[in-house]
């Protein structure tokens, strides 16, 4: 009987042993994240979201590459040579709703949003004795700037979006907000900017928002938005700022990094990179080839009276007896640091001579061209027309930003898109709202799709 | 149906003391008639099996070798019993006999591993399969897992490619989740082992099964508990099916035996890739480009005086499929020690294996031991391990869905382009590496290093009440680790190298009360109760290096630019659970189980869940009216249960979180990861289960059916929300699936004679999944090819419908569903699915004399599958001359009033651009997956070697496979990373054919 008692014990022992750990076991706490609640309390927090926003808004699916390369594809100065067909659709502006691109990208840029949503619902609550009035204004400077481009870069490619302007907390965030129309999302750019413009301090590192990059920015969406007066405005202070000016060789503002070419350029390094070159290189040069100089911009950049130095875009291999093209705009793949150029002065140039043109200023917008043009090593441009000179700058943009993914955009805001390009269905000259958001989305129905999709 | 070991060992203690008496009587006598008994089904010998001459007081007991002797004179009668055989006589004439034991099936099976213990065969009433590894040998497969095909009703087992240790698919009766684990639990000797691929490499949707760190030498018994009467008391786990895996214990008393099997192998791929050659490509790419509105004066194909690549004639062919495949080598080594002396019993095993993929260059190899113990202190307190450890060594490479894959830079590859180019370097042709560049300097190996143990103490407190409890650890790291060398496109343009260290460690306590325990002779109960704490920690090292001065340095400190990363998780789960069953007059039994699980992946307001199980039995065939029918056995089965499953989602799914490691320009950033949900709970399958057994012919034949029905709510959704939300989607619990289905098992021995037995064995089984509800459709894999919706079944194709193509203009026609006039995403429709009607196995067994044949065949009927390589290769010039073409392009139209299914050759259009129903084909199949010929020695030729039994053998496996199936072989998965996806074959490496020679001897 003894030895049954003490067996008992035990057994009893065993039972405790096991059931004291439980509490630990029970509630681990996660390593990698913090919950959602404890994100931005104080400054280091609200510092970390805001270099979080940075990095969702350089991120693969957004301007790492496959922003700009859906505008470039779609346009002419890029073929598709590889094996992806979600790609191929673009090039032949027949983008099914369910390309997994379109909602790639889509997604990516409301994450830039969410966490500038977050910052600028937060920051200003912020009680902590180290986040300085100038600290915090930049902080939510920089957050109205990045929310501002996110917009605009739905805009321009989608038309009128939903506009989301309060962070999410569950599921039923967000309820109710349906598309809306272009010129709302437009609007509400331009009051992210001129709540950036006042908030941000004037440009010191370039890859990150500033006063300067508020301007450029604007300069474009008055662009966008034809306010001629405005954006030659805007393009002014940026380029009077002396912050920003166009570098020689017209190749050093990609072989380096962040040069004085740059207004707002997204930094990658070794441990953040940029796979941008995976897809134009050749996989004798390590990357999978998925797109190629078209042939008539391979043309016009060698042409020495029209690409000048801007010929170094082009690359060329032999192999096996045929001749490859490849661009080398992004090149990098060891150390992933190809850059993505944002905002840079030659466009600010450019987006002036347009205004300028625009506003009868031949002299002055030929003057703003041939800058660009000169620094491409190349002969200025005698123009006595007006509509011969706009065109001279579009074609001036197609060259000198190439691979950035303007054009696509250039062309739709002329209203020459289907001439250029041949696209024979107007409808196609708007991305379709991924079908996934129609069937996620209780807020969007199939008639909220564009037309023709 | 019964666990061997058991009852030798039940046997071998009856017998025990008859040993002593016997044996001591036999020394006296001088005339002696030596003998041997043996197993008839298995050939193995007899230990302790009771010889007794008729009439007399003499007797025996056979030895470890089945052996005994007895004095016993010619014409006297010997009568041979043994626990669990049929007794019998046997005349004595000559010096020597050789006594072959049928099993008694009704006495056997008496009883049968369950969850935590074992129960009457009898009295269970759940559907319980066991598969005795006997009947694998053969085959030359890296893991158990991989040999169960065909051998149980119901469990569907598919390898996922042909590389070795490469991913397995298995399902018990259907998939229950979509984002939760569809994997049965596995149970080894009482640890709750991972079964989950730790490698990290992204290697074209290919995965490792942890599965292959198991020896299946060391394996004694695996049971698959299927319905959830049966599971219930694996609670949280159990949904999916459990496998429990019990490994060989030495015999007390029972003296030591070696034991040394070894087998040799060669494999190769029964079909290589066949694509057009180069005039037939040059053709097809002239005539895509007149088609699209080209000059054709200025095809790419024009004389090369003209600017051209030269005429189509004119083109070479270059191949580079054989190139890849290789006859791939087998071997396998292992020597195993077990016994026993008065007090403990032991097993002590090694073993080696190493298999050669048919595809270049892939291997696996495992180094493996293990030592199982028990020591029996005094008559109540045994102790004991179960432990094994073993290395493995994977050498990878990229395959399926991967550009840079070794088939796929081979196949893909235009044929009329040139291996190598003019100065002798290796040419790569848009996005594909040079093949020969890849077998030649691909370097990706995963090792992986497993420790699996459990100590256990046991004391028997009262007459039928035992305690035990029992410390368990499985220990699992894995690292990859890759070296891309500047001869490979990855590694353009200088090297990089990258080292992945997972660890996954569990720790298991368990507390056990059993009470046993007969009152009079109609009443036996069983209880069961019981507690476990278990803690599973997670952690990953990382490391990049890029950029090397050459290729001869590998290391990461060689490098220039490194990076590093750490990572780390952890769960828990605390459960209490009992079962008790009762059985009358050895005929009527009810049994049930509850199982309470705590788990920490769940917010405190749902952590809790309980499972029960409720299950009768009744034997009918033991009621007087029964007596006079025609059946040894009929039972009736019924049982209903609740299980869970909290498998596969993440650890801490229910909190809303942001994520550090969101960088930018060298600083530390966070942004948002997960969207909260604090209501997430279990979700929970009840199962029913109605079953059948019946016994003829003496059991001679014997038949099971079942049938059963899953219903699975609360699905562990990742239900996409709005993007606009910044958030892709949330865990919740929501959406419902059921499978439904039926399983036979017929087994009849045939012949039973004393130097001729053939037995054979069938099962079939047919499930029904249907998904009953979900909010939204959820697509899978590229180009949403895959479809789960409301009402349909998971693996659902999801395409556009070619309906012809049009005879005059060649283009191809898609059903409009929503007759608009336009072909858009509305007009997709599900259209195929990848999971059979039904699928099984038959197996043969032939024992004559001394020859043992076995056959197996498996087959599956109904199931679909996608040839993407067909949607890549027969792509009518939108590939862009990337890509060459099967021959299945030749059948294109040509010109108006071509009747075919395959339309004009353009870039453009819907013809070739779309996901569409031309691709996806029956993918039905019946596959002799093994044959068997073995031979066992004579023991007289063998016993003055010491060796007591020697068995020599030949296998083949999959030589014959009979399907409509266009590609290579039918077994096919890519994307086996995704539980999602099934049925898609995109450069996966087949399938090998195999020849294996092997031997098995018993010292």
């Amino acid at each position: 009987m003894k030895h049954i008692f003490y067996n008992y014990k035990v057994l009893a022992l065993a039972i405790l042993v096991s059931l004291s750990s439980c509490g630990d076991i029970l509630e681990p706490q996660p390593r990698l994240d913090i919950s959602s609640e404890s994100a931005i309390t104080d400054k280091r927090g609200a510092e970390a979201a805001l270099l979080g926003a940075y990095s969702e808004l350089q991120s693969n699916n957004y301007y790492g590459f496959a922003y700009p390369a859906l505008a470039y594809l779609s346009a002419d100065g890029v073929d598709w040579s590889g094996s992806y067909n979600f790609y191929q659709q673009f090039d032949l502006n027949a983008i099914p709703s369910e390309n997994s691109s379109i909602k790639s990208v889509w997604s990516q840029i409301y994450r830039v949003v969410n966490v500038s949503n977050n910052l600028i619902e937060k920051v200003p609550g912020i009680q902590d004795r180290n986040l300085t009035e100038v600290q915090r204004q930049k902080l939510l400077g920089e957050a109205y700037f990045l929310r501002a481009l996110a917009y605009f870069d739905l805009g321009r490619a989608w038309g009128g979006v939903p506009l989301v302007l309060q962070p999410t907390v569950d599921k039923n965030s967000g309820k109710g907000i349906g598309r809306a129309t272009l010129e709302q999302t437009y609007g509400q750019v331009l009051a992210d900017l001129e709540q950036a413009e006042e908030l941000l301090p004037t440009l010191t590192v370039r890859s990150r928002a500033s006063k300067e990059a508020v301007w450029a920015l604007k300069a474009r969406l008055y662009l966008y938005q034809q306010n001629w007066e405005k954006a030659e405005e805007y393009a002014t202070l940026v380029i009077n700022s002396g912050k920003a000016s166009l570098v020689q060789p017209y190749s050093a503002f990609y072989t380096d990094k962040l040069t004085e070419e740059s207004i707002l350029e997204l930094a990658y390094d070794n441990a953040d990179r940029n796979s941008h070159a995976n897809y134009w290189l050749t996989s004798s040069r390590g990357g999978r080839y998925e797109w190629k100089p078209s042939a008539s911009i391979t043309q016009d950049l060698l042409n020495p009276a029209i690409g000048g130095s801007r010929s170094a875009l082009i690359g060329s291999q032999v192999n096996g007896g045929t001749e490859t093209i490849y661009g080398q705009k992004y090149t990098k793949v060891a150390t992933g640091e190809d850059g993505a150029f944002i905002l840079r002065v030659a466009e600010q140039y450019l987006i002036r001579a347009e205004a300028r043109l625009k506003q009868n200023n031949l002299p002055g917008g030929l003057a703003d061209l041939n800058e660009v043009r000169a620094r491409a090593e190349l002969q200025p441009l005698v123009i006595l027309d007006l509509q011969a000179a706009l065109l001279a700058v579009e074609q001036e943009r197609r060259v000198e930003l190439a691979f950035e993914g303007h054009r696509w955009f250039d062309l739709i805001r002329t209203d020459r898109a289907e001439e250029v390009l041949g696209i024979k269905d107007r409808n196609k000259l708007l991305f379709p709202i991924p079908n996934s958001e129609l069937l996620a989305d209780p807020d969007l129905g199939p008639e909220d799709q564009n037309p023709g999709y | 149906m019964l666990n061997n070991s058991l009852n030798r060992f039940v046997r071998l203690l009856l017998s025990l003391g008859l040993v002593l008496v016997s044996g001591m009587a036999a020394l006296a006598q001088d005339a002696v008639t030596k003998g041997v008994v043996k197993d008839g089904k298995t050939g193995e010998p007899l230990i302790g099996a009771r010889v007794q001459v008729k009439g007399t007081e003499k007797g025996t007991i056979t030895g470890v070798d089945g052996s005994f002797n007895l004095p016993a004179e010619e014409g006297q009668t010997l009568i041979i019993s043994s626990l669990g055989y049929t007794q019998r006589e046997v005349k004595v004439a000559g010096e020597s006999v050789s006594i072959v034991l049928q099993e008694d099936t009704k006495a056997l099976s008496e009883v049968v591993v369950v969850g935590y213990g074992t129960q009457s065969q009898r009295a269970v009433s759940s559907a319980v399969t066991s598969v005795n590894p006997a009947e694998m040998k053969g085959i030359p497969a890296p893991s158990p897992d991989q040999l169960l095909q065909g051998k149980a009703a119901g469990v569907q087992i598919a390898a996922a490619s042909g590389t070795p240790g490469g991913g397995i698919f298995v399902r018990i009766r259907g998939n229950t989740s979509i984002n939760a684990s569809n994997e049965p639990l596995y149970v080894v000797d009482g640890v709750f082992i991972n079964n989950q691929s730790l490698s990290g490499l992204s290697l074209g949707g290919q995965t490792t099964n942890p599965l292959a760190d198991l020896n299946p030498a060391d394996i004694e018994s695996i049971e698959i508990l299927k319905d959830a009467n049966a599971t219930a008391i694996y609670g949280a786990r159990g949904a999916n099916g459990v496998v429990l895996i019990t490994t060989k214990r030495g015999k007390t008393n029972a003296g030591t035996r070696i034991n040394f099997q070894t087998y040799a192998g060669i494999a190769k791929a029964p079909e290589i890739f066949e694509t057009v050659n180069g005039p037939q490509e040059a053709e097809l790419i002239n005539e895509t480009f007149i088609n699209d509105g080209g000059n054709p004066a200025l095809a790419p194909f024009r004389p090369k005086s003209e600017g051209g690549l030269g005429l189509p004639a004119e083109q070479t062919t270059y191949s580079r499929i054989p190139d890849v495949f290789q006859t791939a080598l087998t071997q396998s080594y292992d020597l195993s020690a077990s016994g026993g002396g008065e007090s403990n019993r032991f097993f002590l095993g090694g073993g080696y294996f190493k298999q050669e993929g048919i595809v270049k260059p892939a291997a696996f190899e495992r180094f493996s031991g293990r030592f199982n113990y028990d020591h029996l202190v005094n008559n109540r307190l045994t102790i004991g391990t179960s432990t094994t450890v073993s290395y493995s060594k994977r050498n990878q490479s990229r395959n399926d869905d991967s550009a840079q894959g070794v088939i796929n830079s081979a196949l893909y590859v235009p044929t009329y382009l040139p291996v190598y180019n003019e100065d002798g370097s290796y040419a790569r042709h848009s996005i594909f590496d040079n093949h020969l560049a890849l077998i030649d300097n691909l370097n990706i190996q995963g090792e992986s290093n497993r420790l699996i143990s459990n100590l256990y103490g046991e004391y028997e407190l009262l007459d039928g009440l035992t305690f035990k409890s029992s410390w368990s650890l499985d220990y699992n790291s894995y690292s990859d680790k890759v070296y891309n060398n500047s001869q490979i496109s990855v590694g353009l343009p200088a090297g990089n190298a990258s080292r992945t260290d997972t660890r996954m460690i569990t720790l298991l306590n368990e507390q056990l009360l059993t009470y046993n325990k007969h009152f009079g002779n109609d009443h036996f109960l069983n209880v069961l109760l019981g507690n476990t704490v278990q803690q599973t920690k997670y952690n990953t090292l990382s490391l990049t290096g890029r950029n090397f001065p050459s290729d001869v340095f590998q290391e990461i400190a060689s490098s220039s630019l490194q990076t590093g990363s750490t990572n780390s998780s952890q769960n828990g789960l605390v459960s209490f659970f009992s079962r008790a069953g009762y059985t009358f007059k050895d005929k009527y039994s009810v049994d049930g189980s509850v199982r309470a699980d705590a788990s920490s992946r769940f917010g405190a307001a749902n952590r809790w869940g309980v499972f029960p199980s409720l299950g009768a039995s009744w034997i009918v065939s033991e009621e007087a009216f029964a007596r006079d029918l025609p059946f040894n056995l009929i039972k009736l089965r019924a049982n209903i249960g609740v299980t869970g499953n909290q498998n596969g989602i993440n650890d801490f799914a229910s909190l809303g979180l942001w994520r550090a490691g969101r960088n930018y320009d060298g600083l530390p950033g966070i942004s948002h990861q997960q969207l909260a949900n604090p209501d997430l709970k279990w979700e929970t399958t009840r199962q029913w289960n109605v079953g059948l057994d019946l016994g003829l012919l003496q059991n001679r034949l014997k038949l099971e059916v079942n049938y059963y029905n899953k219903y699975t709510k609360d699905l562990l959704l990742e239900v996409p929300v709005a993007a606009k939300s910044g958030f892709s989607s949330v865990f919740e619990n929501l959406g419902e699936i059921s499978n439904k289905g039926v399983e036979l098992n017929i087994s009849s021995t045939n012949i039973a004679r004393e130097d001729f037995t053939w037995t054979s064995s069938l099962n079939l089984a047919r499930n029904v999944n249907r998904i009953e509800k979900l909010p939204i459709p959820i697509n899978q894999h590229s180009r949403d090819w895959i479809r789960m919706e409301e009402g349909g079944s998971v693996y659902d194709f999801w395409v556009y419908k070619q309906l012809y193509v049009d005879p005059q203009t060649g283009d191809a026609v898609y059903d409009d569903v929503d007759g608009n006039g336009a072909i858009t995403v509305a007009d997709r429709q599900i259209v195929a699915n990848a999971s059979p009607d039904f699928f099984g196995g038959l197996n043969n067994q032939i024992n004559f004399k001394r020859f043992d044949f076995g056959a197996l065949l498996y087959f599956e009927y109904g199931n679909d599958i996608l040839n993407l390589n067909r949607f890549f290769m027969e792509h009518g010039g939108t590939r862009n001359g990337s890509i060459t073409y099967l021959p299945g392009q030749l059948d294109r139209w040509q010109q108006p009033g071509d009747m075919t299914d395959v339309p004009r050759l353009t870039r453009t259009g819907n013809n070739y651009n779309l996901p569409n129903s031309r691709y996806i084909e029956d993918g039905s199949f019946l596959r002799l997956r093994s044959v068997t010929l073995g031979y066992t020695v004579p023991a007289e030729l063998l016993s003055r070697y010491k060796v007591s039994n020697l068995r020599l053998y030949v296998s083949g496996t999959n030589l014959w496979t009979l399907t409509n199936y266009s590609g290579l072989d039918p077994e096919v998965n890519v994307a086996g990373n995704n539980q999602n996806v099934r049925g898609i074959d995109h450069a996966v490496v087949p399938q090998p054919r195999s020849f294996q020679a092997g031997l098995n001897v018993t010292f």
